[in-house]
């Protein structure tokens, strides 16, 4: 059975859309910027412009209707019955709520509430929560459920936004970088932490579909089984999470065209990435990663990023790691320094986050 | 309830063995193996001990960690359900509904209070961090979802074992329940295989999922 | 710095170290001063390393800027309150 992907929409720090953002990426810089909270230490972050999300308590509610109203106006049959799923990708939902009035609506459950009633789903949404690679399995999951006949269609959606919470964490961590983070470089000194909102719809029937972007292969999700926050030195459970997916897809590696890294600008991530590439013999493949653009959207990352590498695909380009100058990194990879013209069309699209959990999922990038 | 996915055309499913945390008491297979009311840090440990289970770890971990070990661990022992089957085929499925909201408050608290971040216990502010736990003490290299529901939603949970079993290749899975917040625990773990003889009854799920008391 | 003072800022350390980490079960006295905090000593990890270095800042006020650094400070209690006692 074939799986379709298309009728996606994102909002992110690099703007709305995926033309416009492609077209910012490919001429423009980096979007994250300086900020200097008055209580804690100075950063770099991506934040989404105001005159796209305006600020107050609601707009990570603001964020997600208008992301989900972009994607049902580009349905053909936009009625959401028992046949409809919908995987909600996030690892912090409203968590400044927790010091609210109302700190339940911290609850990721709530986010889910609203969607389902927001967009008339019949079925409760699934809420997949694996830390940052929680975007990319949902796409995993969702293609398998579709594949598996659960279910005909799917809504999966990522969305997380900038808190204090969340940021601060990071700085105690010693993860984020004072500079624009450059994933894959050997000047490395940390991530940068971003905020977005990002959905595809999964189908077995294009047709309901206006906008195509490419096919669903197979996906897995793997563990590390080594450390809660710090990566395995030798990308154990990346290795098997993209051994999974080119099983489930019935590809070797030698037919991948491009690889969308997780690449968070951590000496570590950044790291175990490349040796676990290199374990999959990958270290031809075009690679790059997209947090120098937009920072870390953590549980939107990988829906994110995945629909604008499979739009650059769709145009023939891999694009380059943002700001990267000098790769340095354990493991010989192909880290792009330039955006590349190409007539491939096989992705890779991998995310790894704490609790050793990695996912990776291979996609084709629609050509009629 | 809604679902959208029917059941004969799927796979039978079986459930090997089933655990329950609920207030202090904790049961394998509805056999009694701790008991305690105290506050709820002294009977996770309680129940933990009882299992005389080696993990120096154990006291170093945040209460929903501790809850997600305790309700797998029977499933480990060298005469429990998953003795036999290879460490890097079992795949783990753990729904709730607060998630990691437990030590989020503690962290948040610290924060207001001292204006301090604390790294430690940041590392536990995310809902899958008890997952990884498990998945780091027993060795589990296998996938994992980490899921979040208003409350037990036994077709979604019977659907993510569908999926980790036949489309993931895993060969057990467990599958549950575990909550912890404001000062209250419960979890019901199950170990879940493609057996020919399915006793999957989600009538019955839900009555054991949803008991109280 | 006399001997007395040492001492007594090593059974300090042990007792700050046992409550900001939260070593449910340990007593001072189970921590020798030359014990590995890491690995199969105290069985601490790099997580502790950032908690530790919070310690050293807000309770003996000096500042360890790169974790890195933080190892070679953090062997054992002793080299914990020699670096103190250097750097105070």
């Amino acid at each position: 059975m074939r799986v379709v992907l298309g009728s996606a929409h994102v909002v992110s720090p690099i703007g709305e859309g995926l033309a416009a953002s492609l077209q910012r990426m490919r001429e423009g810089g980096s979007a994250l910027q300086h900020i200097a909270p008055s209580d804690g230490p100075a950063a770099v972050v991506g934040k989404i412009p105001e005159e796209l999300l305006a600020p107050g308590p609601d707009r990570l509610y603001h964020l997600v209707d208008r992301v989900l109203g972009n994607v049902l106006d580009d349905l053909d049959r936009p009625q959401l019955n028992e046949r409809w799923g919908c995987y909600i990708a996030s690892t912090k939902g409203d968590i400044e709520a927790l010091a609210s009035a109302d700190p339940d609506h911290a609850r990721l459950p709530f986010l889910a509430d609203h969607i389902q009633r927001k967009a008339g789903f019949t079925q409760r949404p699934w809420i997949i929560s694996n830390a940052c690679a929680s975007g990319t399995s949902a796409i995993a999951i969702a293609g398998a459920a579709i594949a598996r006949g659960h279910i005909d269609h799917a809504i999966v959606l990522g969305v997380d936004v900038l808190s204090r919470f969340v940021l601060r964490g990071f700085q105690a961590l010693h993860a984020v970088s004072e500079a624009p983070c450059i994933p894959f470089d050997a000047a490395r000194n940390g991530t940068s932490l971003g905020e977005a909102c990002a959905a595809v719809v999964l189908t077995n029937d294009p047709a309901i579909l206006k906008n195509k972007l490419g096919t669903f292969l197979g996906g897995s999700i793997a563990h590390d089984a080594n450390h809660i926050s710090g990566p395995s030195r030798t990308g154990e459970g990346l290795v098997r999470a993209i051994q999974g997916a080119c099983d489930k897809a019935g590809i070797k590696a030698s037919d991948i065209h491009a690889i969308n890294a997780h690449g968070t600008g951590t000496d570590y991530n950044d790291g175990m990435e490349s040796i676990a590439f290199e374990r999959c013999e990958l270290s031809a493949v075009p690679m790059s990663g997209y947090k120098g653009w937009f920072g870390h959207t953590l549980g939107a990352a990988g829906i994110l990023e995945s629909i604008l590498a499979l739009e650059a695909l769709d145009r023939g380009w891999v694009l380059r790691n943002e700001g990267l100058v000098n790769a340095g990194v354990p493991g010989k990879v192909n880290a792009l320094l330039k955006d590349e013209r190409t007539t491939g069309d096989l992705l890779l699209k991998t995310s790894s986050g704490f609790g050793g959990c990695n996912a990776a999922v291979l996609l084709r990038a629609w050509k009629p | 309830m809604q679902r959208g996915s029917s059941f004969a055309s799927m796979e039978a499913m079986r459930i090997l063995s089933t655990t329950i945390y609920r207030n202090g008491r904790f049961s394998v297979d509805g056999k009694e193996l701790a008991r305690s009311a105290g506050d709820l840090d002294h009977d996770l440990t309680k129940a933990w001990t009882a299992m005389e289970v080696e993990l120096p770890r154990f006291v170093r971990m945040d209460r929903s960690s501790k809850l997600v070990s305790i309700a797998a661990a029977p499933f480990f022992a060298a005469d429990g359900a998953l003795s036999k089957y290879p460490k890097d085929r079992i795949g783990m499925v753990i729904m709730g509904t607060h998630g990691s909201m437990d030590t989020d408050q503690r962290y948040l608290d610290q924060l207001e209070a001292e204006n301090h971040a604390s790294p430690g216990l940041f590392v536990y502010t995310l809902p899958n961090i008890a997952m990884g736990e498990l998945s780091i003490q027993h060795g589990l290299h296998g996938s994992g979802l980490c899921l979040l529901s208003d409350a037990p939603d036994i077709p979604q949970l019977h659907d993510a074992c569908d999926i980790l079993l036949h489309d993931h290749d895993m060969e057990a899975v467990i599958c549950g329940w575990s909550n912890i917040f404001a000062g209250s625990a419960e979890a019901t773990f199950m170990v879940v295989t493609a057996g020919k003889e399915g006793n999957w009854d989600n009538d019955e799920l839900e009555r054991i999922f949803n008991e109280h008391g | 710095m006399s001997t007395d003072s040492i001492t007594t800022l090593r059974q300090d350390l042990k007792a700050q170290i046992i409550s900001h980490l939260n070593l449910e079960g340990r007593t001072v006295e189970s921590i020798a001063d030359d014990m590995p905090l890491f690995d199969e000593g105290l069985g601490l990890d790099s997580i502790d390393v950032l908690e530790l270095i919070v310690l050293m800042d807000k309770h003996y006020g000096v500042r360890i800027a790169d974790p890195k650094q933080g190892r070679e400070v953090f062997q054992s209690v002793a080299t914990m309150a020699d670096h103190i006692q250097a750097n105070r």
